[in-house]
């Protein structure tokens, strides 16, 4: 961070907070009047008790810790990889527990439905046959795996872990922005983020009930334990990495630890003739029940997918579909990650669980229906326009913030394939007051990703990830683009 | 059960930090000993290109084997595997792959020294800052040695840790007694002449054993007892003996060690049936080469058993 001079670190946080304008959007600490929120009462009050130099030493502290942690990102730039320091915001975002209950009940419900539909989608395809959803879109999914149909992982269970990104509008509706389901990371800034905040504000979770969120480890390793085909007392689980040159390498050998499971990469598997998966030890081959694998699905199995891929392991493929080996996430379940079949969700909803969404889509129109593209095209300007399948905020288009040229290039690109592009209205996402690297405390906008676990029950994290956009008037979050992240506190009312 | 690919990243490890060690070790008591010497004696430079690595490949880059150009080609030369900086950067390279298991200090020393060598390798080729150079590295090098013995766990990994140092020192210990002891030898069949004492020291000293030596062996430094202790000193870390009987120390700690304590038996024998005043009027350089193999034989041993774990015949490895 950049120093900021004397005399921005001088005079009190109260001065500071005087100007803060939460007008514009709206603001989870901070109502557009200016009071705090209810369940912020109590952390503004304590913000405002201390001076700047204080604030600034608090920051300090955390980024302290962070070094001391190790907790870094890896960012790749001209071939070569550099750990940075995670970036990270000490003003916490607080949702209280009852607005928590809903949003929990809600991810569940969603999950359960895109468990439901994948299933679906590699069994019978009932749901395609009953004409709600439509073959063709299924024809023109690029993460649709035909290697997987008929295949009947444990429990059928196919997203054992989910990251769905929740934004809040103006208006202060939360919406699911998009479902991951493919290898959802963050997690562990998640758990990593709530320990440098009880180092750096101890006192406040004295005066607050913060639900904790460091028992996902044990959960993520119970549920994966009870995939294993083998019954034992102790399965083998092992977390599949693509190596130390992967951006969520961090996360891998973090979770890897915090789980006590091994940490392996694709060479140290091997797959036998009766499609049985070990790992080598040097007490020899040890036969591996459950595999969390952080590759995406076309790197897995060489035989079957990628044959140039060094990071899988051949006859994985062999070995899940024998039912020999547990697989998480399955397999093919990166289907539900497109973000046409995201459209339809709401629709699966009623139709498996005949159940309304308790969480509801932001309004999305779908380029392949010709009067909705018609829509798109005239108000590009005003949307945000996805490719259905990229992740990572890449390929987008923010149309209000869009040049002349990028419009001209994104309308072209979806009359050539007008099913690969979804576009949704530009929502205002929600802010929470931020410490500037000029010492100020300004509105920065947020988005939220929980994490949810299936296996025989299902588990919500207690919050989540929180990024936020550094940048002034931004509205990216990610890492790699300038985001950071905050601790997120379920808190009880009080 | 620890992953085979860790096991053999930590022995990797291990071993280029010996080696950078040994290497710059030699290279300072080299440097000194041709200080002391007149050019009739002098032992040259060339003589050091026996060292491990792939120093043969000399002479396809150099004409010459001047100082300047047999300590640039040790030090610093990228273009040979067993440079001083090539060791640092592979043992860096290792550290930071295992970064899960190696203390922290270990590998951001490792970054920090190995970053440094490279940023001061002009000082250190000079002849002005060698000693500096080469000393920093060496100190450094026993610092991250204190941080694996004093901070690791001293479980299954640090077991192939040390194993990786110990075949190091003393396949290191081997090939200096070839280039120093066999070419000091020479004809004289034992007869002492001027200077000898001299470069005895320079032996001992290279393989960082001249004190102890001092204190235990209460004969005057010379070609059979230098010889004797080198080879067969249980006590002191530098010994070959030493570094063999740590090795099966560690094997005895670890599963499936038959082929592994095989060779090292091997190798053993071959140390304590040495007859050191009778290799000193002969045959030294034939003993040393065998000794030599052996230790490589080791070392496939460890890499078959441990590291390259062969899937088939799946009924006799699966263990669970």
């Amino acid at each position: 961070m950049t120093v900021p001079s004397k005399d921005h670190r001088s005079g009190s946080v109260a001065e500071l907070l005087a100007t803060y304008d939460a007008s514009k959007f709206y603001d989870e600490l901070i109502t557009p009047a200016g009071r705090p929120r209810k369940h912020a009462r109590i952390l503004l009050r304590h913000l405002r008790s201390l001076d700047r130099e204080e604030l600034y030493g608090r920051r300090q502290a955390a980024e302290f810790a962070i070094d001391a942690m190790g907790i870094t990102f890896t960012v790749y730039s001209e071939g070569s990889n550099i750990d940075r320091r995670w970036p990270f915001d000490i003003i916490p975002r607080i949702i209280p527990a009852k607005e928590w209950e809903r949003l929990e009940e809600g991810l569940k419900q969603r999950t359960l439905a895109l468990n439901l539909f994948i299933a679906d989608i590699y069994g019978e395809q009932r749901v395609v046959k009953d004409k709600v959803f439509p073959a063709e879109v299924l024809a023109g999914s690029k993460n649709f795996r035909p290697q997987c149909v008929g295949a009947t992982p444990p429990l059928d269970v196919w997203a054992h872990i989910c990251g769905c990104d929740l934004v809040r509008d103006r208006d202060g509706t939360m919406y699911v922005l998009e479902d991951n389901l493919r290898v959802p990371s963050g997690v562990s800034y998640m758990l990593e983020n709530r320990l440098v905040t009880k180092r750096v504000f101890p006192e406040l979770f004295e005066d607050y009930a913060i639900q904790p969120v460091d028992d996902y480890p044990n959960r993520l390793f119970d549920m994966l334990a009870s995939m294993s085909p083998r019954p034992a007392d102790y399965p083998t689980v092992v977390v599949l990495t693509p190596g130390i040159y992967n951006s969520a390498y961090f996360e891998h050998s973090y979770l890897a630890q915090q789980m006590g499971a091994e940490l392996v990469e694709g060479r140290d598997l091997v797959v036998d003739d009766e499609d049985r998966v070990f790992m080598r030890t040097i007490g020899g081959l040890e036969q591996v029940d459950v595999i969390y694998r952080r590759i995406d699905d076309l790197f897995l199995d060489p035989e079957v997918f990628n044959p140039e891929s060094l990071l899988g392991v051949p006859g994985l493929m062999r070995a899940w579909r024998a039912g020999n080996v547990a697989l998480a996430n399955a397999p093919g379940a990166g289907v539900a990650d497109d973000k046409v079949v995201y459209a339809f969700v709401p629709e699966l909803i009623r139709y498996y669980l005949d159940a309304e969404p308790i969480l509801p889509n932001v309004p999305t129109y779908l380029c392949m229906r010709e009067d909705e593209c018609k829509y798109v095209m005239e108000h590009l300007q005003e949307m945000v326009v996805k490719p259905a399948n990229e992740s990572g905020g890449y390929g987008m288009l923010i149309g209000p913030h869009a040049s002349k040229t990028e419009l001209k290039k994104f309308a072209s690109l979806i009359r050539k394939d007008p099913r690969n592009y979804i576009a949704q209205p530009t929502l205002t996402l929600s802010t929470v007051p931020t410490l500037t690297d000029e010492g100020t405390i300004e509105p920065r906008h947020v988005d939220l990703r929980p994490f949810i676990l299936t296996g025989p029950s299902s588990h919500v994290t207690r919050g989540g990830l929180t990024r936020v956009a550094l940048n002034k008037g931004s509205l990216v979050v990610n890492s790699s683009q300038g985001g950071g992240s905050k601790d997120t506190w379920i808190v009880e009312d009080s | 059960m620890l992953l085979s690919r860790t096991a053999e990243i930590l022995y990797w490890m291990a071993r280029y930090i010996e080696r950078a060690d040994g290497t710059s070790r030699l290279l300072i008591t080299h440097s000194d000993l041709v200080l002391d010497l007149p050019a009739a004696v002098s032992p040259g430079w060339e003589s050091l290109l026996a060292l491990p690595g792939e120093p043969e490949s000399f002479f396809q880059y150099f004409e010459e084997a001047t100082e300047r150009n047999v300590l640039r080609f040790l030090i610093g030369d990228a273009r040979n595997p067993g440079s001083v900086l090539n060791s640092l950067r592979m043992a860096r390279e290792n550290a930071r792959i295992s970064r899960a298991i190696v203390p922290r200090e270990v590998w951001e020393k490792l970054n920090d020294l190995w970053a440094w060598a490279r940023t001061c390798l002009n000082d250190g080729l000079a002849r002005k800052g060698r000693y500096a150079y080469l000393n920093e590295i060496v100190g450094s090098c026993a610092e991250v040695v204190g941080y694996i013995h004093g901070t690791m766990s001293h479980d299954t990994p640090f077991e192939f840790v040390q194993m990786g140092r110990n075949v190091e020192v003393a396949d290191m210990a081997v090939r200096i007694l070839d280039v120093r002891a066999h070419g000091l030898l020479g004809e004289s069949s034992g007869e002492l002449r001027p200077y000898d004492d001299i470069q005895w020291k320079a032996v001992l000293r290279a393989l960082a054993s001249f004190q102890n030596y001092r204190r235990h062996v209460h004969v005057r430094v010379k070609g059979a007892a230098v010889l004797g202790y080198m080879l067969q000193d249980e006590h002191s870390p530098h010994s070959v003996g030493y570094c063999l009987d740590a090795v099966e120390r560690s094997l005895r700690m670890l599963p499936r060690n038959e082929d592994p304590l095989r060779t090292i038996g091997h190798a053993k024998r071959m140390i304590r049936d040495a007859d050191v005043y009778g290799l000193t009027r002969s045959g030294l350089h034939d003993f040393l080469e065998e000794l030599s193999t052996a230790l490589a034989s080791l070392h496939e041993s460890l890499q078959a058993t441990y590291f390259l774990l062969e899937p088939t015949p799946w009924h006799s490895l699966a263990t669970t």
